[in-house]
């Protein structure tokens, strides 16, 4: 097994307008995008998980030509409410670095 | 019957960062169609949008990017187009834009047609179209989180903008304007209206749009600069302003991440653009070509953005360095909170209601980032800042109890354990601190358009002969 920080070149989260969030994560080379694809350690349920969300609320994208994952889904309070703690979803990316994905076999 | 191409220069990521005179010139000597500048947008929070201010960018840079760029509009006669006016794209944004284009104009004896477009709305309009059934959620993901929207919450909004798309740019374009300057608006569609306008294929007009309105600041400085696209009736060329920047297609292709949703659709005004069965080819080192791009006519609809205004927010914040208390952080601001209700409740006579007064905790070293969702939940700090924010209905209120606050936790022990009566570290006086209004946003909604003619009242044009 290795950190998804270990593989990825660039994870990032953000905000796309007030009321969704979104995360991409980059791969530098075609193998590495394609081992993570392959093994699917990036779904729907790993990340309603760790971002406890619906997992019918989460849009993953598999960008081949960017080898690139995305992931899409609400926000958990809207931007500049009086609980976010984050007015860029700049700093919400933290729990997919210790993603697993298997090694090769 | 179009022309064969149309070249577009979008100068920087935002007015006001400023950008490289090289680039500017560089581009110029391509021979532009339009000049776009976009101001603006929702990343910075409701704040500006709802106080009329511009918090985001200085006055100075954006007065220094706005003469450089109508000096070379004006005197090459390449119309310049700009939207999000004064970063929010309000009428308050608009006026100041106006005054410092005109101040411009006339220190520079300048001359020509100014196009000013109103994106804010009407509550009674709203509130008919609410009738009607036409306002709706914006959700384009099908997610189950969902917001209300109801007349008492219009008019609770203080400021409510429409997101305009290409129309009224069009619009100005054809009544003889030769600088446009927009409310709030869609980021490409300040790009994509000169060429829709000319009867250019919507589907690579707008893709270009999306990859070049937001400039770029992957040049080998990292300085904000301008992007360019040439756009033919079918395809376009990308490349970036400065002449010895480089663009390879995995560069292009990432931004295609950028800020949206899916890499493969984006919602737009009146439709979606499709890039999934693009092609992309390497012209050279620095420009990409791109064919494939499919725009998808929809129902037209424009996005609605709202702000109300919640209160007034002072804060104040300290340290804490003795384990004792990081051990029991919560329930030691829990107690704390309790005696300072009591404290009010005995000074105002009666409990203050939670619109009159609410205070928040931000505990960082622990879970300030990401709250709930913080994974870890026992923090081994051995250093915590604890900020605390009060929200309150008037300014004098709100800081009153500031003060009131900040006293009693300067000298409030936790339960059990330290009994120091000196538990936060605070870094310098004043405190607490006057933090100003706090907006929220009240409206993820989208309302249905009739016609064109709905449109232009929605977006009001002035035009100004200078």
């Amino acid at each position: 097994m290795t950190r998804l920080c270990e593989l990825a070149k660039v994870i990032r989260s953000k905000n796309s307008k007030p009321f969704t969030l979104i995360f991409d994560i980059i791969f530098e080379g075609d193998i590495t995008y394609d081992r993570v694809k392959k093994f699917k350690a990036i779904n729907n349920q790993v990340i309603s998980e760790l971002y406890k969300v619906p997992p019918t609320d989460i849009l993953i994208t598999w960008f081949d030509e960017g080898r690139a994952i995305k992931i899409t889904m609400p926000r958990p309070v809207p931007q500049s409410s009086a609980q976010d703690s984050d007015q860029f979803g700049g700093q919400q990316y933290a729990p997919l670095l210790d993603i697993e994905i298997p090694d090769e076999r | 019957m179009t022309t064969k191409r149309i070249i577009a220069y979008s100068p920087t990521p935002k007015l006001g960062l400023g950008f490289p005179e090289r680039s500017l010139n560089a581009a110029l000597k391509k021979g532009l169609d339009y000049i776009c500048g976009d101001c603006g947008g929702t990343d910075s929070g409701p704040y500006d949008l709802g106080s009329g201010e511009n918090t985001t960018h200085a006055a100075e840079g954006i007065r220094r990017d706005l003469e450089t760029l109508l000096k070379v509009s004006i005197d090459q006669k390449i119309p310049l187009l700009i939207g999000t006016a004064g970063h929010a794209g309000g009428d308050p944004h608009l006026q100041s834009t106006r005054v410092a284009i005109e101040q411009i104009l006339a220190s520079n004896n300048l001359h020509a047609t100014v196009a000013y477009i109103h994106s804010e709305q009407r509550k009674e309009f709203l509130k008919s179209k609410l009738s009607q059934g036409k306002i709706k959620p914006l959700n384009p993901w099908g997610f189950s989180k969902v917001y209300p929207i109801d007349n008492q919450i219009i008019d609770a909004s203080n400021r409510i903008v429409g997101v305009m798309g290409i129309e009224p740019y069009m619009d100005a374009l054809k009544q003889g304007a030769d600088v446009v300057v927009a409310g709030r608006s869609s980021d490409p569609a300040i790009v994509a209206s000169g060429p829709i306008g000319r009867g250019f294929a919507p589907g690579p007009v707008w893709h270009a749009a999306q990859i070049i309105c937001d400039g770029t600041t992957d040049g080998p400085d990292r300085q904000p600069d301008g992007m360019i696209a040439t756009i033919y009736d079918g395809s376009f060329v990308v490349e970036p302003a400065d002449e010895k920047m480089k663009l390879p297609i995995s560069q292009l292709v990432s931004l295609a991440m950028h800020e949206t949703g899916s890499p493969y659709i984006m919602h737009l005004p009146g439709g979606i653009l499709h890039t999934k069965d693009c092609k992309y080819e390497q012209l050279t080192e620095r420009e990409v070509r791109v064919t494939g791009s499919r725009f998808e006519p929809t129902p037209y609809t424009v996005k609605l953005e709202g702000t109300r205004m919640e209160g007034y927010r002072t804060v104040f914040f300290g340290g804490v360095r003795d384990p004792q208390i990081i051990s029991q952080v919560d329930v030691w601001l829990a107690s704390f909170k309790a005696l300072l209700e009591e404290n009010l409740r005995s000074l105002y006579g009666r409990p203050l209601r939670p619109e009159e007064f609410a205070i928040y905790f931000r505990v960082y070293g622990k879970n300030a980032v990401m709250g709930s969702l913080e994974p870890i939940k026992d923090t081994k700090a051995h250093e915590i800042l604890v900020l605390v924010e009060i929200v309150a209905s008037s300014e004098e209120i709100s800081y009153d109890i500031g003060m009131r606050a900040r006293q009693l936790l300067s000298h409030f022990d936790p339960p059990s354990g330290s009994k120091s009566g000196n538990p936060i570290a605070i870094p310098f006086s004043p405190q607490p601190l006057r933090a100003g209004s706090v907006y929220r946003w009240t409206m993820n909604h989208v309302v249905e358009i009739e016609d064109h003619k709905e449109l232009q009242q929605m977006f009001p044009m002035e035009l100004v002969k200078y």
